[in-house]
């Protein structure tokens, strides 16, 4: 018995937590130390460890490259794609929400025209980028 | 030449290449050590920066008809709910990203993605009818509140993103009296066709400029670049600090009565038709997360034939909630050229093996199709001819 109850906590503990992880990212709530976590070390700012204000002359010389390829070798967070599942979660609760209140907030109609919209766009956007691949490499 | 050219055009288009120009600027031109990336205000300033681009980039595509035309699709929603936030215009990345350049000179390219990102996160939350209003931070933040007047037609006011400082400073900010359900463009579009609702405003305003006595090329391309919108510019910073009018909403409360609009929908209506509809964005919804594990595998000509199909697809399923003629037509083809397709074994890539049961699978999806057609057709007639059995007999009372 206790044994359930214990893996039921667990459950729902990790199910709370899931849900205020996904969700979070919706109202900005992620902080500084955290986007720094993820940046590769060479990125964060040496001369700043040590407290040291640099001049205008080496702001101007000493200067790391970043390129898009840094950029998509980095790793970096996709918020975006982490907040896939917040997106759906207030969409239910809006939905439940609305019901509660006698409104319909959601038609199928509309609803599938998002969702056809958001894969058309990026269907469009793959397919451009496959295209210009294409003409450059030939 | 043409390689210069469509490098030319992806610089053009390519929301990529704002992040390369990002890159490149901050690489070359950046003030690196100014603001230390370590810092606190690194953070505060890029979270400003970012959104203070935005505001620009969301006026502007506001402003003139040819970044309206991509953002129009964003507004063109009749229900306001949190998916609104999700309806985007497949060309909108292509406008915006010359608005965010400059910040490039103070702030780190792997920093600014991260704020980018979490400002258009930010916005998911205001897209709602469910918040009424939130108090004091009704000052500071782009709430579901301000956000509404936004889609409200004619809507041209409050463009922030997260902070609706700038609308208060810059003179665009316009407060909520009374909510109402009354959302959409003020000419809405007639289809729920994904690729005509992207390409509507160009197609009006071309319509636009053909309705002319003298009409040039030049005339086309110079009413893109005319302004459909007009803000004075005005810089308040004081504004900020003014009392916004009371807003007699409460944090909870929906707007009363029924809407004020008469929504777009179906010419035909049918339970079946609507079903098969879902169905087949959930098989389109797998193919495309196919085609996105096993692109790498695929030759060039077969992933753009791919994204080209499920491209159509999507457009004749939307087509499909018109309820027209031609969407039945166009989706008889489609499902009996896939049909085909996969029986005769005519689309087999190295890359990606389709199962042997897919054969199976699109020949019995052409039977399902068959069945709906059959039922919504037969339906559609005799429920038409009961309205003008109706009508006729409303007329004999006259």
């Amino acid at each position: 018995m206790q044994n359930s109850t214990g893996g039921l906590l667990e459950g729902a503990t990790a199910a709370s937590n899931f849900v205020l992880e996904t969700t979070r990212l919706l109202f900005y709530a992620v902080s500084h130390d955290e986007m720094l976590m993820s940046l590769p070390s060479k990125w964060k700012s040496p001369s700043n460890s040590t407290g040291g204000a640099s001049s205008f002359g080496s702001l101007l010389s000493e200067r790391s490259v970043v390129t898009l390829n840094d950029l998509s070798s980095a790793q970096l967070p996709d918020y975006t794609l982490m907040a896939v599942p917040g997106f759906v979660i207030l969409c239910v609760i809006e939905l439940f929400v609305g019901l509660a209140r006698g409104k319909t907030l959601y038609r199928i109609n509309d609803a599938g025209t998002f969702n056809f919209l958001i894969f058309f766009s990026f269907f469009l956007i793959l397919l451009m980028d496959i295209l210009v691949q294409v003409v450059l490499v030939q | 030449m043409l390689g210069a050219v469509m490098l030319l055009f992806k610089c053009i288009i390519g929301p990529t290449v704002g992040l390369s120009t990002y890159c490149w600027i901050w690489s070359n031109y950046g003030l690196q050590g100014l603001i230390p990336v370590d810092s606190w205000c690194h953070y505060i300033f890029l979270l400003l920066a970012a959104d203070c681009g935005y505001y620009w980039f969301h006026r502007t595509a506001h402003e003139y008809h040819f970044s309206w035309s991509a953002h129009s699709v964003h507004h063109s929603g009749e229900d306001y709910n949190f998916a609104t936030a999700l309806r985007q215009g497949a060309l909108q990345g292509f406008t915006s990203w010359p608005f965010y350049l400059l910040p490039a000179f103070l702030f780190h390219p792997a920093l600014f993605v991260m704020h980018q990102s979490l400002n258009t996160l930010g916005q998911f939350w205001i897209h709602t009818t469910i918040i009424g209003h939130v108090g004091p931070l009704e000052y500071i933040l782009n709430t579901p509140s301000h956000h509404r007047m936004h889609h409200r037609p004619p809507g041209n006011c409050n463009y922030a993103g997260v902070l609706i400082i700038w609308d208060r400073m810059f003179g665009t900010f316009v407060g909520e009296k009374k909510q109402k359900d009354y959302y959409g463009l003020a000419k809405q579009y007639q289809t729920f066709d994904p690729l005509w609702a992207n390409m509507e405003h160009v197609k009006r305003q071309i319509q636009v400029v053909g309705k002319r006595k003298n009409k040039t090329m030049l005339s086309y391309c110079t009413q893109f670049f005319r302004k459909r919108a007009h803000h004075p510019f005005v810089f308040q910073p004081f504004n900020i600090f003014k009392t916004i009018h009371p807003n007699p909403n409460t944090l909870w409360n929906l707007p009363e009565g029924s809407s004020q609009r008469i929504r777009l929908e179906s010419q035909r209506k049918h339970f079946l038709l609507t079903a098969y509809v879902v169905l087949e964005f959930l098989c389109t919804l797998g193919a495309s997360i196919g085609l996105l594990l096993h692109a790498k595998g695929l030759t060039s000509p077969e992933r753009i034939g791919t994204a080209l199909v499920l491209m159509l697809s999507l457009s004749v399923l939307g087509q499909l909630l018109d309820g027209t003629n031609m969407a039945l037509f166009a989706e008889t083809c489609r499902t009996f050229s896939l049909a085909y397709l996969f029986t005769f074994e005519l689309f087999q890539p190295q890359g990606m093996p389709i199962p042997k049961w897919f054969a199976l699978a699109s020949q019995i999806r052409v039977g399902v199709w068959f069945v709906t057609l059959a039922v919504s057709v037969a339906s559609f007639s005799s429920s038409s001819k009961e309205e003008k059995k109706k009508v006729e007999g409303g007329t004999k009372v006259e």
